[in-house]
């Protein structure tokens, strides 16, 4: 049964791999045609710091994905993280470390919160994390009265915009993250639970495996994950900004979902995911280079995501 | 059932405070006139911008010694809270009420129903599709986008290659600025204008997009946005890539202006008022008193070009206060 979900799982990735492979032939097709060179080494370095952001958050969600959750959450807590880091932060460098180790913190207690919410009262994930989410948005406008405060400190920008080596910080940190992520699922015993968790929690509790603790880490990890992306998305910006998580929610489900995480649980993995967020970001940019307008990209990245999904169906049946 | 609770309760407050009046000797109580009392029904206060709106509201009112009270309320952008919200200020024996719409269409029965009852009531922020009200205070935003295009359509002398950033499609506020530009850079055919999109008026977004236009465009001459939330990223990517910065349209956000005067690069900034609400007491003041008032009021704007913009920027001040709209006593500012 493991074998034939992880068989799925890879059939999927082999998909992924060719909407990558025909991206780029497209995106070469496109320079031969138009002279619109998406390989422009700045280019492609603008695109791996959107990337970056967009694949941590994506992780996140996808641990609670595989465990057989969803956070909507995920918005919220990078909104919040950020006016809460940039508040604090007040712009002082050796504020950055300090407040950033609190607002991760502050990304587990909502974690937490959800974890516990779904395990001990029964709550579906989706009304859980929607609910937390709606609170989150309406305790940060009372504490801020809507306005938007704080600097975003020096440190943090050169985190956010600077590179070392040519290559973006944000990728880097990108890396770090991914790695930290997959060692957890394939190397430890936690990924292992968790697996088991999402593709059978009656099964993975006769195993002994404490579902309720396994279930909630995930949450934890995902709030840890959108904060952390809150005060990146700072970092990227320059400002703090009571939206600027908007969107994040559904992108993350969709990157995941699309990376072959399934609703449901029991499936995922970082590789999946982002490649998931490689297709999303270079069809994003792609179809901006083009001078195609925004809403155009709405489609495009639907169809996408609907079309992996149709082929991952049938394969499964 | 609370409603009815409520009237009855303030009929009984009421038939009490006549009697006392009553016992009082009577007489007195009319002669001593009572001022002026206004309501204002709020929106939402999701901003630094509505912070100014109101500031700018509190500031009028203590201009007006006729103004004995003022009520405001908020609505959270929700139209039932807003009606509801109305159905208070009326309890409370307002002479006039203004109203900040949230969902324009939502309101206009109550706007009416007001209206009808005799007692002035003054729209503004928002374009509402009925005529029984007594007056609606506008700021016209095809001119905003006007003025903008106008501005950098003669800074860049008639001639070169722009990019225009909106907010959100379909928003009636972001079309009729788009709008208002188009209408402008049309008459300039040195002006190419290489690409639009929306960024929903979101920093990030308007990053990321900017990004990808200076790499598809290997010369951009100036920007237009609707908005200093969008041309201040965008002057940002700019940086980053450092390609030269250039010419860009905002509207009167700090951030945006400290940008321009830190890097020493020329901008126009056209404020989107929020000394609307100010406008919008002093219609409330003549309707009370019964003067005659214009059915639509559009408020005069100018727009602050490079040297006003230098004069203006608060640069130790937060990036979300709205320069220009502080003509105000220092108690009234919002703390940012």
């Amino acid at each position: 049964m493991a074998g034939k979900a992880a068989g799925a799982v890879i059939a999927g990735e082999r998909g992924l791999y060719f909407a990558v492979a025909g991206l780029l032939a497209a995106a070469g097709a496109i320079y031969l045609a138009t002279g619109v060179n998406f390989f422009k080494f700045t280019n492609l370095l603008n695109i791996a710091r959107g990337f970056s952001m967009l694949s941590i958050a994506a992780l996140g969600q996808t641990l609670v994905i595989i465990g057989g959750g969803l956070d909507l959450s995920v918005a919220e807590v990078i909104s919040t993280a950020n006016v809460f880091a940039a508040t604090f932060m007040a712009g002082r460098n050796e504020l950055f470390l300090p407040i950033t180790a609190l607002t991760l913190a502050f990304g587990a207690l909502v974690g937490l919160f959800n974890g516990l919410l779904i395990t001990r009262r029964q709550v579906p994930a989706f009304v859980a994390t929607l609910g937390s989410s709606i609170v989150l948005r309406g305790a940060r406008l009372m504490w801020t009265k809507g306005l938007p405060r704080g600097y975003i400190p020096d440190n943090l920008n050169q985190l956010g915009v600077g590179t070392t080596l040519g290559i973006p910080n944000l990728f880097y940190v990108f890396l770090a993250a991914s790695l930290l992520v997959s060692l957890l699922l394939t190397r430890m015993g936690y990924g292992r639970r968790l697996y088991a968790v999402g593709t059978s929690r009656a099964v993975a509790t006769l195993s002994g495996i404490r579902t309720e603790r396994t279930i909630v880490g995930s949450y934890v990890l995902c709030g840890i994950a959108s904060a952390f992306v809150g005060i990146l998305l700072g970092g990227y910006t320059d400002m703090s900004d009571q939206r600027i998580g908007e969107g994040y929610d559904l992108d993350t489900i969709a990157v995941a979902v699309l990376g072959g995480a399934a609703i449901g649980g029991g499936s995922g993995s970082v590789r999946g995911t982002v490649i998931a967020a490689v297709i999303i970001l270079v069809i994003t940019n792609l179809s901006l280079l083009m001078g195609f307008p925004i809403q155009s990209q709405m489609v495009i990245k639907g169809l996408v995501i609907v079309l992996a999904l149709w082929l991952n169906g049938r394969r499964e049946t | 059932m609370r409603k009815i609770i409520r009237i009855t309760l303030l009929a009984v407050l009421m038939a009490a405070v006549g009697l006392a009046a009553f016992a009082a000797g009577g007489g007195e109580s009319q002669g001593a006139k009572k001022g002026i009392v206004i309501g204002f029904s709020n929106a939402g206060m999701g901003d630094s911008w509505r912070q100014f709106l109101v500031a700018n509201f509190k500031a009028e009112c203590a201009r007006h010694p006729e103004i004995t009270e003022y009520f405001i309320t908020n609505a959270d952008e929700k139209p039932e809270k807003q009606l509801a919200d109305i159905d208070d200020l009326l309890v409370k024996g307002v002479d006039a009420l203004i109203v900040y719409p949230t969902v324009a269409d939502a309101i206009i029965p109550a706007i009416e129903k007001v209206f009808a009852q005799g007692i002035p009531v003054i729209v503004f922020g928002g374009n509402i599709g009925t005529d029984k009200l007594t007056c609606s205070v506008q700021q016209d935003l095809l001119e905003f986008g006007r003025a903008q295009a106008k501005w950098l359509a003669e800074e860049l002398k008639g001639k070169g290659k722009i990019v225009m950033l909106s907010g959100i499609a379909g928003n009636t506020t972001a079309e009729d600025r788009l709008a208002g530009a188009r209408e402008i850079f049309k008459k300039y055919p040195g002006i190419q204008i290489l690409d639009h999109q929306y960024c929903d008026w979101s920093p990030p977004k308007a990053k990321s997009i900017m990004e990808a236009m200076i790499q598809a465009f290997p010369k951009i001459d100036g920007i237009w946005a609707d908005s200093g939330l969008m041309s201040w990223p965008a002057l940002q990517a700019m940086k980053e890539a450092k390609r030269p910065l250039v010419p860009s349209t905002g509207d009167q956000l700090n951030g945006y202006t400290k940008f321009l005067v830190a890097n020493n690069v020329r901008g126009y900034a056209y404020p989107m008022t929020t000394m609307l609400s100010g406008e919008a007491v002093k219609q409330a003041v003549k309707a009370a008193k019964g003067e005659k008032v214009e059915k639509i009021v559009y408020i005069k704007i100018t727009g602050y070009g490079p040297d006003q913009i230098k004069q203006l920027t608060k640069p130790d001040l937060s990036d979300w206060y709205w320069i220009g709209d502080d003509k105000m006593p220092a108690e009234f500012l919002p703390q940012l």
